[in-house]
């Protein structure tokens, strides 16, 4: 009985963690800041796009 | 996954790893909601969430020519975000941003949300060990069973079956404060994890 009890409240806390953990968008600028860094590290790379005529 | 949208990943991966950056702007689009998620979740903090998240991606960007799939994308995303947002937690003990509870302001959009609940959860959840956040994060944001949770944290499935029934017991101990149990909208604060557990499991 106890088990069918721990069972329960497992359950019911399971469903609370799913919503709690919903996911979420980051703010809008986010791409924006990823292709921001990745042109700051460009010029410190050697890495060319590959289908830049050589 | 549709197969349309598979197709579309796949065509994405590979223009972004031919060097197309509109088509890799894309691809951190389609990816960004799930990697900020589980930074957040683990660090409990929007900037330095977004910091890790766009680590992530720039490391991808580093790493398209060895990718595989959409699948294989989707698991080294989550693989590489956990790992780092644990190794950050590691770092920095304690971290010391503002607790999720407060930063995180996202409303409920269910009817029967209970969003005091939700943030004494995710205070909860910001007492366990970094390893044990990390399974339960993967386990009720991602979804994923137990081994894919040990495929992405490099545990065996006994270790993430012992991590999530532990961290279980004790979310749900914390939360029996009386009057303030499921459902209840008390203003109590919850109980914190015992001691003894925490940053041990």
């Amino acid at each position: 009985m106890s088990q069918d009890m721990n069972r329960d409240d497992n359950h019911d806390v399971e469903q609370r963690l799913r919503a709690a953990l919903r996911p979420v968008d980051p703010g809008a600028g986010f791409v924006g800041g990823v292709m921001a860094r990745i042109a700051a590290e460009r010029p410190r790379t050697a890495r060319l796009p590959s289908r830049m005529p050589r | 996954m549709s197969a349309d949208e598979a197709c579309t990943s796949r065509t994405l991966l590979a223009r972004a790893t031919a060097g197309d950056a509109a088509a890799f702007g894309t691809l951190v689009r389609m990816h960004q909601r799930p990697v900020y998620s589980l930074a957040l979740r683990m660090l409990s903090d929007r900037h330095q969430a977004e910091d890790l998240a766009q680590e992530v991606f720039l490391q991808l960007y580093r790493s398209l020519a060895a990718l595989e799939s959409e699948d294989h994308l989707s698991f080294w995303l989550r693989r590489v975000t956990m790992h780092r947002a644990i190794d950050r937690l590691r770092r920095e003990r304690r971290y010391a941003g503002m607790p999720l509870a407060d930063a995180d302001m996202v409303a409920s959009d269910s009817a029967d949300a209970d969003p005091i609940l939700e943030r004494r959860l995710r205070g909860l959840l910001e007492e366990l060990a970094p390893a044990a956040r990390a399974v339960i994060v993967l386990r009720y944001q991602e979804d994923l069973d137990p081994v894919e949770i040990g495929r992405t944290l490099n545990m065996s499935v006994n270790t993430v079956k012992s991590h999530l029934r532990r961290s279980l017991a004790l979310l749900r101990a914390a939360l029996a404060v009386p009057g303030s149990g499921a459902g209840g909208d008390s203003p109590t604060p919850p109980r914190p994890l015992p001691s003894g557990h925490r940053s041990l499991i």
